[in-house]
């Protein structure tokens, strides 16, 4: 519910922020081309005025006497002046380049004439500075008559740039005027068609919130497009968390059932005891078995237990665990047993390697003394079991294997229902549950495999554990 | 244990429990199969008792009043108090045994638990010692028909003295310290060429075939758990 009520995150405001994120990109990229063609407008129009003049001027150039003159039509000037609201300055260079007349200290033009032009002369037109001003300055080459030929001058006139970038500016400011109320609108119409859009969200919150703690029926409001997979999931996960709860609620039941019965067994034990109904050895036998049974059923609820709370702590804790030298601690531990019933045991494993799987080592060892100890209770005395751990890629098998009966079909299907174990004196019948549950929390895969199926003739079981595995390092030999 | 001892030979334990039923049937255990037996019912009491007096072993619960068993651990070892300690726990967490460890218990033992294995357990830790404490009682292993005389480095077989090299003798007592449960090849190994030989790992085979051919028809056999190690067991008449 945080996340939908939460400041910290709102989709109302990131939509917002987005969309007028790229509105105003936008605008800007618009403004600048609309602010570059002003300027190339106001440049062609006033360009043509400065290619005037400076024909005007050209006009008056005339070669007499072997000398180069030019008059200078300051009425014509004067005129440019009051329309472009500049200053206008000129300047004009005799056939090799040299001063003619006008301002010196304007820089002489040492670019190239274009080869085209838009207009009917060679005309190039450039930026430059005049007395430290920005000028716009037309260069015109001008055919003059020497009395044997013709031969160019050239006539220059600059311009300063007030007029220009007032008009630039004007244009400017009015297109932004124009914009940012445009902005304003829409960015107060978004925020409200966005508010409306997101309205089921708030509906579906407000429906949830409001249901009653205890209620894990699936939610049955009509729900937008967009929004049906949440609501779906959110069914799902409610269906699950309901088939957790009623499975727990059988499990304590069954559970108490199961730890209630060796006590009562207990007490009438004891009882038959006291009245010397049976000889003390006898009795004292009766009594060990049934502590050892009550033992058992606890130990093994408080795994399963154990193990949901493994599952649920921190699904990413980094565990590791060795699986050669935890079978063999394994076998030390259950050695006991196997001395007792006189069991050849045997454990098969990689030379000289470590293997690693990727889960915590509580886990795997309750998983493997689970499976021992199933094996040794269902294998007649004087035969034999076995661990084996089989590296195949990056995968690992570790198989625990009896000379027991088997399984048949019919014990087959009951095998993971917690209490059904087949013999009432000697398990739990949660032991499977505990593996099959520990398999599910460190992702492996949980077969059970008459061993006649692969070894025809044999009899007995071969439960296998298939996980992927870590690590499979070189194990350091031991030097000589 | 069934030599005449005074009371003042028994090892002196030091039992801590606050169950008053399973203190009480500890106590009457213990002090049965031959330990002279104190108790505390509480941490504290445990703590000033174990730095007062002179124990040489302690049985530690670690759910305990006033102080709880793992800060008795600490409290003790933090004194320099170096007694043999064995931590008794109905507690299934997975830490528990590793800090208990960590703390410097020195076995540990969980709940329920049978009493033949608790004295089998406080012998072992006896015969191991400690800096300080004086083991007692523990030079002599016996198991069926057979009987090991450690200090003297003899075996009997029904009372008379076998053959057996200085190896084969290694193997046997270790095997005969946790009689039916396996110890595994590295550990054996280490204990049986303890002179620093350069043998083989296998060599440890060579010893075992040997052993197991002169204890064959003494109702004691020996037995390997491949991959994993030996152990020896008294051979049923089938």
């Amino acid at each position: 519910m945080a996340l939908l009520a939460g400041r910290e995150l709102s989709i109302r405001r990131r939509l917002a922020v987005l969309i007028l994120g790229a509105l105003v990109t936008f605008l800007i990229i618009d403004t600048t081309v609309i602010y570059q063609n002003t300027l190339e407008s106001i440049n062609i129009a006033y360009d043509r005025t400065l290619l005037a003049s400076a024909r005007a001027i050209g006009d008056t150039v005339k070669f007499d006497d072997g000398k180069l003159s030019a008059s200078l039509p300051y009425a014509t000037l004067e005129v440019f002046e009051a329309v472009t609201r500049g200053r206008i300055v000129y300047r004009v260079s005799d056939f090799d380049g040299g001063f003619l007349s006008g301002y010196q200290e304007l820089p002489k033009h040492n670019g190239v004439f274009p080869k085209r032009t838009p207009y009917a002369a060679l005309a190039s037109f450039y930026e430059d500075k005049f007395e430290g001003d920005p000028v716009r300055v037309v260069a015109l080459l001008q055919p003059v008559y020497d009395g044997q030929s013709y031969r160019m001058v050239t006539v220059q006139v600059a311009e300063t740039l007030e007029l220009r970038k007032s008009l630039a500016q004007q244009g400017l400011i009015s297109t932004l005027d124009r914009q940012v109320i445009f902005l304003i609108i829409l960015s107060v119409l978004m925020w409200w068609l966005i508010g409306r859009g997101l309205r089921p969200i708030s509906v579906l919150r407000r429906e949830l919130l409001q249901r009653d703690p205890d209620s894990l029926s699936p939610l049955v409001t009509p729900a937008p497009r967009e929004l049906r997979p949440i609501v779906e999931a959110l069914n799902e996960v409610m269906a699950r968390l309901k088939g957790v709860l009623d499975n727990r609620q059988r499990f304590v039941r069954d559970a108490s059932h199961q730890l209630r019965t060796p006590l009562a067994v207990l007490k009438a034990q004891v009882q038959n005891a006291q009245r010397g109904d049976l000889p003390p050895d006898v009795a004292f036998a009766q009594l060990s078995q049934s502590v050892d049974r009550a033992t058992r059923v606890a130990n093994q609820m408080l795994a399963l237990a154990k193990v949901a709370q493994l599952e649920s702590e921190d699904p990413d804790l980094p565990a590791t665990t060795e699986l050669v030298s935890l079978a063999r601690d394994l076998a030390v531990e259950c050695s006991p047993l196997l001395a007792d019933k006189a069991l050849d045991f045997a454990l098969e494993a990689p030379e000289g390697r470590v293997v690693v799987v990727a889960a915590h080592e509580w886990m795997i060892r309750e998983l493997l003394r689970n499976l021992v100890s199933n094996a040794i209770r269902h294998t007649p005395p004087g035969s034999a079991i076995g661990i084996d751990i089989i590296l195949a890629g990056r995968t690992v098998l570790m198989s625990v294997w009896d000379s027991g009966p088997g399984l048949d079909a019919e014990r087959e299907a009951k095998l993971f229902e917690p209490f059904s174990s087949g013999d009432p004196n000697s398990g739990s019948g949660l032991g499977l549950v505990i593996c099959r549950d520990i398999c599910r929390a460190v992702g492996a895969r949980l077969t059970l495999r008459n061993r006649n199926r692969a070894e025809p003739g044999v009899s007995g079981l071969r439960v296998t554990v298939e996980m992927s595995c870590a690590d499979t390092l070189e194990r350091p030999v031991r030097e000589d | 244990m069934a030599s005449m001892t005074s009371v003042s030979d028994k090892p002196r334990l030091l039992v801590v429990e606050d169950d008053p039923a399973l203190a009480q049937a500890l106590a009457l255990g213990l002090s049965r199969r031959g330990f002279n037996v104190a108790q505390a019912t509480n941490g504290q009491t445990a703590l000033d008792r174990v730095c007062s007096e002179s124990f040489a072993a302690m049985v530690l619960d670690l759910t305990l009043p006033e102080l709880d068993g793992l800060d008795v651990l600490r409290g003790m070892r933090s004194k320099g108090i170096g007694t043999p300690v064995i931590v008794l726990t109905a507690r299934g967490t997975v830490g528990d045994r590793v800090q208990g460890l960590r703390l410097g218990a020195d076995d540990y033992l969980p709940k329920p638990f049978d009493l033949d294995e608790l004295e089998a357990r406080l012998l072992a830790l006896l015969r191991r010692g400690r800096s300080g404490v004086q083991a007692s009682g523990a030079a002599r292993l016996d198991y069926g028909a057979l009987a090991i005389d450690e200090a003297a480095g003899v075996c009997y077989a029904n009372g008379e003295a076998i053959e057996l090299s200085a190896r084969e003798f290694a193997m046997l007592s270790t095997l005969m310290e946790r009689p039916a449960h396996a110890v595994t090849r590295d550990r054996l190994w280490e204990r049986v060429f303890a002179d620093g030989s350069d043998a083989q790992p296998d060599a440890i085979e060579v010893v075992a075939y040997r052993l197991r051919k002169k204890i064959a028809g003494l109702g004691v056999e020996l037995v390997a758990l491949r991959g994993v190690g030996y152990l020896i067991r008294e051979k049923r008449a089938e």
